[in-house]
C-alpha cells in the first residue's frame, strides 16, 4: 500500500496537488445543479391539473346558461390559489428548486388571468377550450421538470 | 506509478459526451413537441379575436396566460439542460475515479 501511495506521488509538487484535487473532488456525493424529485410537488401539481380541468368542463357543459356566470363559479378561485400556495411553500422548502418556484408563479398569475376573462363575461366554449390546453400544457411541464429530477429513473 | 493526464482527461470528455448524447434528444424531442402546441394555441387565440369570440380584456387575459404558459415550458427545458450538465459532470468525475484506481492498482476512490 505505501509502495503504491509513492508511486503515485513520485514526481512534482504539482501533480501531487492535482491528485489531491481529484480526491477531495470525487470522493463523497456526487454533485446536485438542481432540487431532489419531491412527491408531493408532482401529486400537488396533477391534481390541480385535475382540479382546473374538472372545473372548466363543468363551465363548458353549462356555457351559454346562468350557472356558468361569473358569480356562480367564483368561490372556485381563492380556493384553488390557496392550494396553489401551499404548493409553492412546498417548493420553496427545497433547496436548489427555483425553476419550479417560478412556474408556480407563473401558475397563479394565469389563474388570476382566468378569474379575469370570467368577470369580463361569459366564455364561449372555444374560449374555454383553449384555457384548458393552456393550462394542461403549463401543469404538464411541472410535472415534467419534477419526473426529470428523479436521478437514476430518467 | 505517476498518473498520467491525457487518457484521464479523455476518459472524462468520453463519459460526459456519452452522456450528453442520452439526455440532448430527449430534451429536444420535449421542446419540438411543446412549441408546435403553443404556436397552434397561438393561432386559436388569434381565431378568437378575429371571430369577436372574446373581448378585449378576454384576449388580454388569455395572452398573458400563453406567455405565462410558453415561461412554464421554456422553464422546463432550462431544467433538462441542467439535469443533463448534472449528468455529464457526474459521469466524468466517474470516469475520473475509474482512471485513478486503476492507475494506484488500488480502490482510492
Amino acid at each position: 500500500m505505501r509502495g503504491a501511495v509513492r508511486r503515485v506521488f513520485d514526481g512534482r509538487g504539482d501533480r501531487l496537488v492535482a491528485v489531491a484535487l481529484i480526491i477531495v473532488m470525487t470522493s463523497g456525493c456526487a454533485i446536485r445543479l438542481i432540487s431532489n424529485y419531491d412527491e408531493q410537488i408532482d401529486k400537488g401539481a396533477t391534481d390541480l391539473q385535475r382540479e382546473l380541468d374538472a372545473f372548466l368542463t363543468d363551465l363548458e357543459t353549462k356555457a351559454g346558461t346562468p350557472g356558468a356566470s361569473y358569480d356562480m363559479a367564483k368561490a372556485f378561485y381563492p380556493r384553488y390559489l390557496v392550494d396553489l400556495r401551499a404548493l409553492q411553500v412546498r417548493a420553496h422548502a427545497q433547496p436548489k428548486n427555483e425553476l419550479t418556484e417560478k412556474q408556480l408563479d407563473l401558475m397563479m398569475d394565469s389563474i388570476e388571468q382566468l378569474r379575469r376573462q370570467h368577470e369580463a363575461g361569459p366564455l364561449a366554449k372555444a374560449v374555454i377550450d383553449v384555457n384548458r390546453n393552456l393550462f394542461s400544457q403549463a401543469w404538464g411541464a411541472v410535472v415534467k421538470l419534477e419526473l426529470a429530477k428523479k436521478r437514476g429513473e430518467r | 506509478m505517476a498518473l498520467d493526464p491525457s487518457p484521464i482527461a479523455a476518459s472524462m470528455l468520453k463519459a460526459a459526451k456519452d452522456s450528453l448524447a442520452s439526455d440532448w434528444p430527449k430534451a429536444r424531442a420535449y421542446a419540438d413537441g411543446e412549441f408546435k402546441r403553443l404556436a397552434q394555441a397561438l393561432a386559436d387565440i388569434g381565431t378568437l379575436v378575429a371571430e369577436g369570440t372574446v373581448n378585449e380584456q378576454q384576449a388580454r387575459a388569455l395572452v398573458q396566460i400563453h406567455k405565462n404558459t410558453t415561461q412554464t415550458v421554456m422553464l422546463t427545458i432550462e431544467g433538462l439542460g441542467i439535469i443533463a450538465v448534472e449528468n455529464a459532470i457526474n459521469a466524468a468525475l466517474g470516469a475520473v475515479a475509474t482512471a485513478v484506481n486503476k492507475a494506484v492498482g488500488l480502490t482510492v476512490l
